[in-house]
């Protein structure tokens, strides 16, 4: 058997509590930190079932023994950060079996389900549960189910080593810019010792009558040279940094989009669609100045500190002293600032999110807003909010604006030094007046570095804080992903649930067990009330959740190995909540189909009974719809939706309350254009409404997760069942009406 | 079964279930079903026990006593105040309008119910917070002793009631409080500054 190593410490302390323990005797184990009684008391326990036993140990002493042959069956249970375990006997009374902090929940979870394993199909399954790769190999913590990071230990590599990941394949570009920037800045280095040059052998030339007009205008003539050269290369420099800058933040854009498309619904509904825009256009372009600015300016700038320094002290030591002394001072001032910063621009980043956040949900609310009148309320909101923005910024700018001058000047200290000392020198005949020209300019050179130093602080951590923004997205693991053989298929129809359990927490099971075989071309309904899984049971079949246990396939093939894009182009889609697409009605319909021909998509909205009040309007098909289709009614858009579903008329149609919003006559007319079409098709359908699922094949109910009923309307009317007593609360409510 | 721990961003499950079934979809979430017949409690219509382990309650106290979860319906705001009970299906059988219409026993029972049920460890001093990548790592003192605990999207797992107090909810769906922000020494202040 291969186990993890945290299920070997637990077997190993198994056998200290029972030595004669055999390993194939033990069904299920685990262990807890939680007294039972006391709510913040800490004890040492261990659950030990084994197939005669369950045994638990609190701080080593037996605090319950239970033979097997007493337990029904064992439950978990979430607290609020705990979890409890119990078990039910023969007689159906429940006994509290042991507490536990959150951290143990899913390994307590998984414990229970191999517990439970065995007394329904009395056969250990052990390895199934306790899986050797079901816990991380660092913290020993059990993975959630259907992850295989561990979010304690999530690997964080260096940002430097991420950020070029992305830019690698522009390298060239960049690497081109960086030799423009080192080239340009030692031409730099050129003027200053013509102008030595212009300065003593002409300006101040003790023999003016001897100067060669000729040698005067060489001079001159190079120095404006070199000024050509030095612009005409910046103009190149820029030009590759436009491009380089615009290939990274365009592949950036593209991996963060299409992480975010890849994620399952569960993940992405977790954030807000305008925190998720800020972090696809904002932060990628941040990043991009980061990466092809300041990243560049940065190496040019400390290769020119290093060359001009070293050249200074190969003139002149002491004056190359005098200039590096405030260094020492400025590094540390850097080094206590960068913290100060680092946290204020993330606040920063915080509030303007958050503002954008409000703004976003202000403004997809409005209509809500308006009829409620809460204008003044929501200005309020709004403006509290932009007002921490505005006192983070303003917190910001004024610390910036007293460190800056402060920076500032401990940088252009040493300026004053090589003001006394050069004139000092000058004065005394050891250095000539163009030496001294030429020396400031380079110290000015060698300060320029210090000051683009000083500023970079601020830079890297405005970077720093959108590259942990963007790689937050792009390193969110993917709970659905296409099998390494996953194959395209050509769907048939016939869909088959076997043994399918499922929770969206591991805790919870919303289906239990749920077995169900659809023939191709049969309707089914699904119904029971709200909350037993019916929609739920729907995200399975289109595999927007991957099922705990069991098994959907369609036409004998595990969802799992079809490919995502094989297996949903195949399926139509309609729910309760539609959304239209800003453009033409046209547009939003072809949408399931590239290539819909016009008659196509007509024949669609005919199908859909959307096209007797699309042709009524002025624009017709060419109709524009805005984001959210308001100058449509609520059933006119459900139509065009229904008509997008039909259009590449797929094999499995899914409706989840498709038709709720609609008049029971337009219903009535969809139902039955469906109809003429569904002999060709397995079509799904949740309605409340039962007389939506007249036309059903076959009928199944839901309760509590499981399914109770299955039949025809006539088969379970007879029953007397859960249905029909749907069915005659939904003719009282008629009646009243 | 109790209800879900509230919101929290919990594992990647976890925090905002339901997702595709619009707002018809139930999610994790098992609906606490509506009782007409839900009874408003204090110490003269109902009465408290334990067995094997579990909170029982005989309402009224003659009857015979059922196995019931006490749910906070304010559990930041108002941990004591507005209490539903349930049944062991969820379905909601009273309704406390404050644990201090209870006194004695039946008191220190459905108090003690309610700690035990909400594991709220309370945090005494920070010791250390690193933020990297989104994730941050939590190095804290509890009453019961150093914890440490790891929170992903920093700012959405912390929770604030009232002016200082403040929830946390790990990665695992533990939870933490900070009873008063403003009383922590300095040099754990400062550590949490940034987030407030």
């Amino acid at each position: 058997m291969k186990l993890s190593n945290k299920t070997k410490e637990l077997f190993e302390r198994a056998h200290k509590l029972q030595p004669d323990l055999k390993h194939e005797e033990v069904v299920s184990l685990w262990e807890y930190n939680l007294d039972r009684e006391a709510p913040r008391g800490l004890t040492d326990g261990f659950v030990l079932i084994t197939d005669s036993t369950l045994t638990v140990y609190e701080n080593g002493e037996i605090a319950l023994c239970e033979p097997m042959t007493n337990v029904k069956e064992f439950r978990f249970q979430s607290g609020v950060g705990c979890v409890f375990a119990e078990y039910v006997n023969q007689s159906g009374e429940s006994f509290l079996i042991s507490r536990a902090s959150s951290s143990h929940k899913t390994r307590i979870a998984t414990a229970i389900k191999a517990a439970n394993h065995y007394l329904l199909f009395g056969s250990h399954a052990f390895e199934k549960y306790f899986p050797a790769a079901n816990v991380c190999p660092k913290c020993g913590r059990a993975y959630r189910q259907g992850s295989e990071t561990c979010l304690n230990c999530i690997d964080t590599k260096r940002a430097a080593k991420r950020l070029w990941g992305v830019a690698k394949p522009y390298k060239w570009l960049i690497f081109a810019s960086m030799a423009l920037f080192v080239f340009i800045s030692l031409l730099g280095l050129i003027t200053p010792i013509l102008t030595e040059h212009l300065t003593d052998e002409f300006i101040l030339s003790e023999t003016p009558d001897q100067i060669s007009p000729l040698m005067y205008l060489v001079v001159i003539g190079n120095i404006l040279l070199v000024q050509l050269a030095s612009r005409g290369l910046s103009s190149v420099r820029n030009w590759t940094l436009v491009i380089a800058g615009n290939k990274v933040v365009h592949r950036l854009r593209g991996i963060v989009f299409d992480k975010i498309q890849r994620l399952s619904i569960a993940r992405i509904s977790k954030r807000t669609a305008g925190e998720l825009m800020n972090r696809v256009s904002q932060d990628t372009s941040r990043i991009r100045m980061f990466i092809v600015n300041q990243i560049p300016r940065l190496l040019e700038q400390l290769l020119l500190f290093l060359v001009v320094g070293i050249a200074f002290f190969i003139y002149d030591w002491r004056l190359a002293l005098l200039v590096v002394l405030p260094t020492p001072l400025i590094a540390l001032a850097f080094s206590l600032f960068r913290g100060i910063m680092g946290k204020l621009f993330r606040r920063s980043w915080e509030r303007s999110a958050q503002s954008n956040a409000v703004l976003h949900d202000i403004f997809s609310g409005i209509r809500v807003v308006k009829s409620y009148g809460t204008e003044k309320r929501e200005s309020k909101r709004f403006e509290d909010y932009a007002l921490a923005e505005k006192n983070t910024q303003l917190k910001i700018e004024t610390k910036w604006a007293y460190i800056n001058p402060l920076l500032q000047f401990l940088i252009s200290f040493g300026e004053f030094f090589i003001l006394f000392y050069a004139g000092n020198a000058i004065l005394g005949g050891e250095m000539t007046l163009g030496e001294m020209s030429k020396f400031s300019s380079y110290a000015g050179m060698l300060y320029t570095p210090l000051q683009f130093l000083a500023g970079f602080p601020r830079q890297l951590m405005m970077a720093k804080t959108s590259i942990t923004k963007v790689f937050e997205i792009i390193d969110e693991p993917e709970d659905i992903k296409d099998a390494d053989n996953a194959q395209d298929i050509q769907i048939k129809g016939a869909v088959s649930l076997k043994n399918v359990t499922f929770g969206y927490d591991e805790s919870v099971d919303v289906l239990r067990n749920i077995n169900l075989e659809i023939k191709p071309g049969e309707f089914i309904g699904l119904v029971g009330k709200s909350g037993t899984g019916k929609s739920t049971l729907i995200n399975l079949v289109m595999r927007m959740y991957d099922v705990d246990e069991g098994s959907v396939s369609i036409d004998g093939v595990d969802i799992r190995d079809i490919s995502q894009e094989s297996l949903r182009s195949q399926i139509g889609v309609v729910l309760q909540e539609t959304f239209l697409f800003n453009g033409s009605i046209y547009q939003n319909i072809a949408y399931a189909k590239k290539d819909a021909t016009r008659e196509e998509v007509i024949a669609a909205a005919k199908a859909a009974g959307a096209h007797s009040f699309i042709i009524r309007l002025t624009d017709g098909y060419d109709t524009w719809v805005g984001e959210k289709g308001n100058n449509l009614s609520g059933g006119e858009k459900q139509r065009i939706a229904i008509a997008r579903a039909l259009l590449h008329n797929p094999k499995l149609l899914i409706l989840d309350e498709a038709t709720a919003s609609l008049d029971t006559e337009t219903e009535k007319q969809i139902q039955e254009s469906l109809a003429k079409l569904s002999h060709e098709r397995t079509t799904i359908a949740i309605a409340h409404r039962l007389s939506t699922l007249r036309n059903a094949t076959r009928l199944v109910v839901l309760d509590k997760g499981r399914i109770v009923e299955i039949g025809t309307h006539d088969e379970l009317i007879e029953k007397h069942g859960i249905y029909y007593n749907l069915v005659m609360a939904q003719r009282e409510m008629s009646k009243m009406a | 079964m109790t209800p879900m721990m509230m919101g929290g961003p919990g594992g990647p499950r976890g925090g905002r279930p339901g997702g595709f079934g619009g707002p018809g979809g139930p999610g994790g979430r098992k609906p606490v079903k509506e009782n007409p017949n839900s009874v408003q409690i204090s110490k003269d219509n109902a009465k408290f026990m334990m067995k094997n382990g579990f909170l029982f309650m005989a309402c009224p106290k003659d009857a015979e006593p059922c196995r019931v979860h006490l749910h906070r319906d304010f559990p930041f705001d108002n941990p004591w105040s507005y209490i539903s009970v349930l049944s062991t299906d969820n379905t909601e059988l009273a309704f406390m309008q404050s644990v201090d219409l209870f006194d004695g026993e039946d008191k220190e029972l459905i108090v003690r119910e309610l700690e035990r049920k909400y594991y709220t460890p309370s945090i005494k001093k920070i010791l250390s917070v690193k933020d990297r990548f989104g994730f941050s790592y939590w190095d804290v003192e509890t009453e019961s002793g150093k914890v440490t605990f790891t929170l992903q999207d920093t700012f959405k797992s912390i929770s604030r009631a009232g002016d200082n107090k403040l929830f946390f909810s790990d990665v695992d769906g533990n939870r933490f409080v900070i009873e008063d922000v403003e009383a922590l020494d300095r040099k754990s202040h400062k550590k949490i500054e940034l987030y407030l």
